[in-house]
């Protein structure tokens, strides 16, 4: 009975206009997206890897290691994700370059949005704005008539005089349509596997490809959420009009409104620190710094009546610099503690949607979440901690001060040894866990709209 | 077959649509159920097959109380409804086999053109999606799909809605011959005229009463269609009326 309600769910489909327009379209937007997707890709793979060549050339020819310390520091480029053609994320806005100095890290631009701002008028393009908004609209406009239009033609009375029992009905509905939905899935997937062959941005590893899995199999589970929540539209509404115009507006709620408005409610509640206040008081303690060692360098020599010793300086210069990034620390913490309140805050309010959790699940797996991004400004945060032990050490080194301050013209400066930036994204485990919440929501919703959908049919009047 | 016991439907805007029914359907008879719109005929139909809930009395097909057993009282019912559209992008054969397999009786291909003859349909016709059918084209396959649950109960309702005369004789023959091989007839029709044909009993339902409840050779020799017409026209007026009207001479009184 079940298979049989199954079989007959996925022929009528098939034949349907309704599905062959709406896969076709969704098809085709698949195939347009990846074109204009990997060929991005290969472009910021290639920058990143032109600016990673240039930055390493340009350390060598810094004039002096006081200035690369304090001034001019090292670039560090931040190579983009693998994975974020499937789910961009954070990453889109964020800076590609910093200047890490013995004292600061400090983001220099050419984000997704400054290199190319007319993304800035439509959002960031990938793949999950696709399998979240186009194939849950397909999905939702499958299956919104499923029982309506069943009890309209007088079928869904034939269903039962048969003897079918309620939950064989929406069972066999429910995997008919699923099964139906994969075909457009899996021929997208596949098209913009076929598409990716053609683009060497990358040569994925097996951990890429154990996400690429994962993200897939999220697909189909953010699928079935939607199949559900449209079964339901169908097991509350009496005719088909009625169910297309609920599904829309369920659709429009779930999908576009709840994810979008959550994070500027959320960002009203727990309102998100400034980039560049946090930039201004980061500068401020620096000046501060300064200003304290020129004062404390100026009483030595009211007092003694001639310059202080090497080591008398380089004391000062340790104790100043410990205090200037104990006093930077703090502050990078309270922007980040700020900033992890206002994502959760709004994550929470977010979750509401099965969509958002599908994007959070997405973009964790893709490595492009919030906590990768935490991940990536911690990594920074202990690259500059090196860096600055590397330069002091350097210093520290030198047989005289003109050697170290002043410009080796004509001559590289010998950097041996100094560190050099690794940031490794979170482990496929990791990362897994990392997602569990949202995936255990979406797993949650499954069932939370099945049982309402099979409640509500219970009491649906199939006359 | 079928015997229904006081059945009685309020609904919850307060409307009785069916007011202490009583009858019974037994094997090898055809029970012709008449009355106007809002009668109760669709309501004691959709009773029948439990789609909604009695509010006192009892259905009860081949001994199975069909409130509190619904999915096996089934098992012996086959409906045919009035305006069924089946799948409109399937063909005859497909729905059939899609029904047949449901009841658990899938047959051939063979089997299937034998049923569709039955019905009327033309050969021609096998093959092509019933979206492109005429009414009268669903209607007997509506029919077809009926038949071949082999039910011992067929409920049909409305079902001569959309036959031409041709078609609606050849229906006749076909519940004819269903009565013949033992199946109990369960018949609701606004059509007078093959009630009097083809039934063995016949009743006038008013503002869900069956008022009237007679066989074959009380109505063969009354003007039924006189009867017919008066109570349709009563039911324009108001229940009390028809509850306090006369019995009518010649032909077993009115059940009240």
């Amino acid at each position: 009975m079940f298979w049989t309600i199954v079989g007959k769910e996925i022929r009528t489909n098939v034949v349907s206009s309704r599905f062959i327009i709406l896969s076709s379209l969704c098809i085709g937007l698949f195939i347009i997206t990846a074109f204009s997707l990997f060929q991005e890709m290969r472009l910021s793979h290639e920058e990143y890897d032109s600016n990673v060549t240039s930055h390493k050339e340009a350390v060598t020819n810094e004039p002096s290691l006081v200035s690369l310390a304090a001034v001019s520091g090292v670039k560090v480029d931040r190579r983009p994700e693998p994975l974020s053609f499937i789910a961009k994320g954070i990453e889109a806005a964020r800076s590609r370059i910093y200047r890490v100095t013995s004292y600061d890290v400090t983001p220099i631009g050419g984000s997704d949005l400054e290199r190319n701002p007319i993304s800035s008028l439509s959002g960031p393009l990938d793949l999950l704005y696709l399998f979240q908004v186009v194939l849950s609209l397909l999905a939702f406009l499958l299956v919104c008539d499923a029982l309506s239009g069943e009890k309209e033609s007088g079928t869904l009375k034939l269903l039962i005089s048969h003897n079918v029992p309620r939950h064989t009905i929406l069972l066999g509905k429910f995997f008919g349509n699923y099964i139906t939905l994969l075909i457009p899935l899996l021929i997208s997937v596949l098209a913009v596997g076929v598409i990716m062959s053609f683009y060497s941005f990358h040569s994925f590893s097996a951990d890429d490809w154990k996400r690429i899995a994962m993200m897939l199999a999220l697909a189909a589970i953010y699928l079935a959420v939607v199949l559900e929540a449209g079964l339901l539209v169908s097991s509350v509404t009496k005719s088909p009009p009625l169910s297309f115009l609920v599904s829309i507006v369920v659709w429009v709620v779930l999908v576009i409104a709840i994810p979008r408005l959550a994070f500027h409610l959320g960002a009203t509640v727990a309102p998100p620190p400034s980039v560049a206040v946090l930039q201004n008081r980061m500068r401020a303690i620096t000046n501060e710094a300064d200003v304290k060692a020129f004062t404390e360098i100026r009483k030595y020599m009211e007092k003694n009546g001639h310059p202080p010793s090497r080591q008398w300086l380089e004391e000062l210069s340790s104790r100043v610099m410990a205090e200037n990034n104990a006093k930077k620390a703090k502050l990078q913490q309270e922007f980040q503690n700020r900033l992890t309140r206002t994502f959760r805050v709004s994550g929470i309010l977010s979750r509401l949607s099965p969509s958002a959790s599908y994007a959070f699940a997405m973009q964790g797996m893709a490595g492009t979440g919030f906590n990768d991004d935490s991940r990536f400004g911690r990594a920074l945060a202990k690259f500059k901690d090196r860096f600055a032990q590397y330069m002091e050490m350097r210093i520290k080194g030198m047989s005289s001060d003109a050697e170290a301050n002043l410009p080796q013209l004509g001559k590289k400066l010998n950097l041996t040894g100094i560190p050099t930036f690794n940031y490794q994204r979170a482990s496929f485990a990791d990362a897994v866990g990392n997602i569990g919440l949202d995936l255990l929501m979406l797993l949650l919703f499954i069932v939370f709209f099945f049982l309402a959908a099979y409640l509500s049919f219970l009491r649906y009047d199939a006359r | 077959m079928l015997k229904i016991d006081e059945l009685v439907k309020r609904y919850e805007d307060g409307i009785l649509a069916v007011d202490r029914l009583n009858l019974t359907v037994e094997p090898g008879e055809i029970f012709v159920m008449l009355g106007a719109n809002g009668a109760g005929k669709t309501t004691t139909v959709n009773l029948i097959f439990n789609l909604i809930q009695p509010s006192g009395g009892t259905i009860k097909i081949k001994g199975v109380d069909v409130a509190k057993n619904p999915l096996e009282a089934r098992k012996y019912a086959a409906f045919v409804s009035e305006d069924v559209r089946l799948y409109g992008s399937f063909s005859p054969r497909q729905n059939l086999d899609f029904f047949a397999r449901l009841s658990g009786r899938r047959r051939t291909s063979k089997q299937y053109d034998q049923v569709l003859h039955e019905v009327g349909l033309p050969e021609d016709s096998f093959r092509k999606r019933v979206s492109d059918f005429s009414k009268g084209m669903r209607q007997r396959l509506g029919i077809a799909v009926g038949i071949l649950k082999d039910a011992e109960l067929i409920v049909l309702d409305e079902p001569t809605s959309g036959l031409d005369p041709k078609g609606g004789r050849e229906f006749l023959a076909l519940l004819a011959d269903l009565r013949s091989r033992g199946k109990a007839i369960f018949m609701t029709t606004h059509d007078i005229f093959r009630a009097r044909k083809i039934a063995d009993r016949v009743g006038i339902m008013s503002y869900g009463r069956l008022i009237l409840n007679i066989d074959r050779s009380e109505f063969a020799e009354t003007d039924l269609e006189q009867i017919y017409l008066k109570y349709i026209e009563e039911q324009s007026t108001d229940v009390e009326r028809i509850s306090r009207a006369p019995k009518l001479d010649g032909w077993g009184g009115l059940s009240q």
